[in-house]
């Protein structure tokens, strides 16, 4: 059974959704978990994308890859996740509880908690664009598709998502 | 510069290639997934249910947009198209001629503004802002249009508390004898206007018993003249 017509039982039938589960929940999770570096977080998000999917099925074209579809509907429930944070004041709290100590130093172990803390100072679109391209392997087209932006946007957001992030990092490390 | 600006970026890009993110065991990913499963045996039914009930709604809404829609655009020819005639005919005869025009006044018809004003009847044409003046025609009103005419006239107030100059008491000629009917007809609107005249003696007149009287002499007779709108059922000022 190929992938449409999986899509198209899954409408009806428990079965056909969980199998469609089987395929994409990896590549979700972490996905999200890259994002959010919790895995409780993940594990909820997670399940709030599939359920989403399951509400939203029908609105499924198929004018991209589904796991395209997912990972724009991951994006949303991301982005919406990280802003009810921001309106309830709960998101630097929370970050400041998670990553490294400022005193760590970075030039010795670029490793991606430093990345990660760095990116969570850049807008949601630019988080998720970097963590698109260069963690998820993705390349501006399908970067396009999942952020639902034109592609010159997409690419002037990648740039500026890059510069945004080098000054992060030169804040933090006189390396950069 | 921007050399600079390109070696930054390739730096960093670089550097972000080179970065590993976080990886978890499989076994962790394979046991959340079968924690959504369990989710999933007892949400599927609902969220199936709720979504055809809501496509069932979309269906209802568009259903009922469309209605209105047609409804709307119905109204609009019928009450909303002739308002925005009245509006724009009371604003160009306010521009062109300086007079202003109460809406209620403005008839409409096959998609021209007509006001009668003044014994004229003003037509204008509110896609061209053209307007043309035309004279009434006279006609002879029918017995029913008479009647109905001077009936008007008898009851109304201006017959009743009747001055003639300015500075007169007022008197009542509404009972006093008709002395002409005539018949006013505006070509574009066919309104039709009915002038009634009625007979009356000017209350500043009196005998003069010092003079030798004048075999078969009567007082003046003068005649007040009413224009009756019949479809109003009203006097013209």
């Amino acid at each position: 059974m190929d992938e449409k017509e999986l899509i198209q039982k899954a409408l009806k039938d428990r079965e056909s959704f969980s199998e469609i589960v089987s395929l994409y929940y990896k590549e979700i999770f972490k996905y999200i978990y890259r994002r959010t570096l919790d895995k409780e977080l993940s594990k909820d998000l997670t399940q709030e994308i599939f359920l989403r999917a399951l509400k939203y099925l029908p609105s499924y074209k198929g004018k991209s890859p589904f796991v395209f579809w997912l990972l724009r509907i991951a994006t949303n429930v991301i982005n919406d996740h990280y802003r009810k944070e921001i309106n309830e004041n709960t998101f630097l709290k929370t970050t400041s509880n998670t990553y490294l100590n400022e005193q760590d130093s970075p030039e010795d172990q670029i490793d991606y908690e430093f990345i990660h803390k760095c990116m969570s100072k850049l807008s949601l679109r630019e988080q998720a664009v970097i963590t698109l391209i260069f963690f998820e392997h993705k390349n501006i087209k399908d970067a396009t598709f999942i952020i639902g932006k034109t592609a010159n946007a997409t690419r002037r957001l990648y740039y500026r998502a890059l510069i945004d992030l080098k000054k992060e990092m030169k804040k933090k490390c006189n390396n950069f | 510069m921007r050399r600079k600006n390109k070696e930054d970026t390739e730096k960093i890009e670089n550097m972000l290639r080179s970065v590993k993110p976080p990886e978890l065991a499989d076994e962790e990913i394979e046991s959340y997934k079968e924690d959504f499963n369990r989710v999933l045996l007892e949400k599927f039914s609902d969220i199936t249910l709720q979504r055809d009930r809501r496509r069932v709604l979309r269906v209802k809404l568009a259903y009922g947009l469309a209605i209105f829609a047609l409804v709307f655009t119905l109204f609009s020819f019928m009450y909303v198209k002739p308002y925005l005639i009245r509006v724009a005919t009371a604003r160009i005869i306010n521009e062109q001629l300086r007079v202003n025009i109460a809406l209620k006044d403005v008839i409409v018809k096959d998609g021209v503004g007509i006001v009668i004003y003044n014994y004229q009847e003003v037509v204008v044409n509110v896609s061209s802002e053209k307007v043309e003046v035309s004279q009434p025609i006279e006609y002879e009103p029918s017995d029913k249009e008479r009647e109905q005419a001077i009936e008007i006239v008898r009851s109304s107030k201006e017959s009743k508390d009747f001055v003639a100059k300015e500075g007169e008491a007022p008197q009542d000629i509404s009972k006093n004898d008709v002395v002409s009917v005539e018949g006013l007809m505006f070509p574009n609107s066919g309104k039709k206007l009915v002038e009634v005249s009625l007979a009356y003696t000017p209350t500043s007149y009196h005998y003069d018993l010092r003079l030798p009287s004048i075999p078969g002499s009567q007082p003046p007779l003068m005649t007040a003249k009413f224009t009756v709108d019949i479809e109003k059922e009203e006097i013209q000022p």
